[in-house]
């Protein structure tokens, strides 16, 4: 596995060595309908959680879980004939997960096969800016490839300015098809869930959703967006291996009604206070028809003691009101059509908080001329039914 | 060290180049003295590849001594920190030449002007180019007349 | 048992009268802010890194995690559905 991502990683940077060759005369209109390299990314996270509800062994037992991901993207850009702008975002993206739970899918076993996996998770996007008219269309495809989950992403986008060009409306379309493996807690396969050696049936879950938005520009420092989404799943929503205790003790897959309306609004500002302090604030509200609601607000007050230095620490604040088909452990019966004790859909309030600090120094960080900007972030989060989680990450920019 | 002590004249020279701030008199300025005029949009404070274009080619020597020889140059600052705040004035001028030469806002902006103010060559960003190829483009545009 | 479940349907229905009075409360502040026209040049904080209305790149690993571990996502210009990974 690591030598695979070692080969992904150089495959990568030797595209990227390829468009990084500077482009000299950048300034003939002949160069510039050229495509050329604007930006790459390595983002680097390293996340791990502890709980002691998980959901495989219905509301009770570790949630113990650690992920390193890293992701790569080269942005390019062409100007064409008629002088729009057109944007291209490729990205590369492998976690490599190991969970404890997931090894609890067959509760005799000592090492299932799930105790450890990897996901891969390649995307492409295109944009084209007409400046003039002050309009951009786009669009997008994704993969995301685990053994036991498949989903091929789709998005289509536009926008478009007003007209003294401070506001900015934004519609997106998007749709992820997804394909699951129904690998069921081994006391309950029966019928068509029996695997035929080692292959499991699949099923289906689809997602279809709308994002509106609107930007508009106050004055020279203060911008705010709003967005609205209007999202609808089908299919099979809950987990297959997420198990459910009821008050008799017999022991069930979670069930989940097969539709959901999701509806998340959401406003976010952005103020420059002044030459050492920007604030950012984030607040949403969210809806879905399984009676699920929360309220996210987060705050960040980033100090700038120069231009290319800042130091930004964040605070964000959840709370979640449950869903009707939530009860923990032992307390669902019979009489109940649905049913999850999945505790990521009870009822909590949760607070993360952290820091990040960005440097951007003039002419390359640490004197690497192509290293135009480092990121590094940390966040700790705790929820109310004593989850905790670490999220440690780091972003370097080449230009 | 002697590197150092090498480097002091030049850096006193450098010191003299002048960036003139007001741009109908550097125009005027350069047709009497059969000059051309190099317009350079910048943000001093805050855009880094202004900041490097700044050292690595306007404060070269080659383009020192080649441009005091030549050029009439014009800089259009937009500083973003207080300290650094323009008077009204020669804020009003800056703005007035953005109006004209740089609407969409890049920075650095680099022109070179006809005498009559009209563009006859443009850089967008910085020129990855070294301070003597970069005097090069602008002898070979100035050369060719149109 | 019978009260107590009235009782958390009280609190899911005051919890949404919030969240309506509170967007509505921020409608009303965007409404009421004048705004400035801002020119192209003149953008030297807006166009600032830190100013962005979207999320971080080095928050993507992050908000991945807090949408398997919330129930709710979506508006945040990120992703929300699909690809799972939801362990």
């Amino acid at each position: 596995m690591k030598k695979l991502t070692l080969a992904t990683i150089a495959l990568y940077l030797g595209i990227l060595s390829v468009f990084a060759q500077p482009l000299k005369q950048n300034d003939s209109a002949y160069k510039k309908r050229k495509l050329s390299f604007e930006e790459a990314n390595l983002i680097s996270s390293y996340y791990q959680q502890d709980g002691n509800n998980s959901s495989i062994t219905g509301g009770i037992g570790t949630e113990k879980l650690t992920d390193l991901s890293t992701q790569f993207s080269i942005k390019l850009t062409k100007v064409d004939r008629k002088w729009r702008k057109h944007t291209f975002d490729l990205e590369m993206g492998i976690d490599h997960y190991t969970s404890a739970s997931s090894d609890r899918i067959d509760l005799k076993a000592n090492s299932s096969a799930s105790y450890n996996d990897t996901r891969f998770y390649p995307s492409a996007n295109w944009s084209m800016e007409n400046e003039k008219k002050g309009t951009t269309v786009g669009a997008g495809g994704s993969l995301s490839v685990e053994f036991d989950y498949v989903s091929v992403g789709g998005q289509f986008n536009a926008s478009k300015k007003t007209k003294d060009k401070s506001g900015e409306w934004g519609v997106k379309v998007f749709t992820y098809l997804d394909n699951l493996k129904m690998i069921l807690p081994v006391e309950l396969r029966s019928g068509p869930f029996i695997p035929r050696g080692t292959q499991y049936p699949w099923t289906d879950r689809n997602t279809f959703g709308t994002s509106l938005s609107y930007t508009q520009i106050v004055n020279t420092k203060l911008q705010l967006a709003l967005l609205a989404d209007v999202i609808f799943q089908q299919g099979f929503l809950g987990l297959p291996f997420h198990r459910v205790y009821f008050s008799d003790n017999s022991v069930h897959m979670e069930n989940l009604p097969t539709t959901r309306w999701k509806i998340p609004v959401s406003l976010r500002f952005s103020y420059f206070a002044s030459d050492h302090l920007i604030l950012r604030g984030y607040y949403r509200y969210y809806q879905d028809d399984w009676d699920l609601s929360a309220h996210t607000l987060s705050i960040e007050p980033v100090i700038k003691p120069t231009a290319f230095f800042s130091i930004s620490p964040f605070y964000r604040l959840y709370v979640q009101q449950a869903t009707k088909y939530f009860a923990p452990y032992q307390v669902h019966t019979a009489a109940n059509r649905f049913y999850t004790s999945n505790f990521d859909l009870s009822s909590f309030t949760s607070h993360f908080f952290g820091s990040g600090m960005r440097l951007a120094t003039p002419g390359g960080v640490l004197g690497w001329s192509k290293l135009s900007a480092l990121e590094l972030r940390y966040g700790h989060y705790t929820r109310t039914n004593n989850l905790v989680s670490d999220v440690i990450s780091l972003n370097l920019t080449l230009r | 060290m002697s590197k150092l002590l090498f480097l002091l004249p030049l850096l006193m020279w450098q010191s003299q180049v002048k960036w003139e701030t007001d741009l109908d008199a550097a125009i005027k300025m350069a047709s009497e003295k059969n000059k051309t005029v190099l317009l350079n949009f910048s943000g001093s404070d805050w855009c880094a590849p202004c900041i490097q274009m700044k050292k690595n080619i306007f404060n070269h020597p080659d383009f020192i001594s080649w441009s005091a020889e030549n050029l009439v140059l014009v800089n259009a600052d937009f500083p973003r920190s207080k300290k650094n705040k323009l008077t009204a004035e020669q804020q009003m001028r800056n703005e007035r030449m953005a109006e004209q030469y740089n609407r969409t806002g890049i920075f650095p902006l680099t022109a070179l002007l006809n005498p009559d103010g009209s563009i006859r060559k443009s850089w967008e960003g910085m020129p990855k180019l070294s301070a003597a190829e970069f005097v090069e483009e602008i002898r070979k545009n100035i050369s060719h007349q149109p | 048992m019978r009260q107590s479940k009235k009782k958390q349907y009280v609190s899911s229905v005051q919890f949404q009268r919030a969240g309506c009075w509170l967007c509505s409360f921020i409608l009303a502040i965007v409404a009421l802010l004048s705004c400035t026209p801002v020119k192209e040049y003149q953008k030297n904080k807006l166009n600032d890194s830190e100013m962005v209305l979207t999320n971080r790149k080095i928050e993507k690993t992050e908000l991945s995690f807090l949408s398997y571990r919330e129930g709710a996502s979506g508006a945040n210009a990120g992703k929300s559905g699909g690809g799972c990974g939801c362990n």
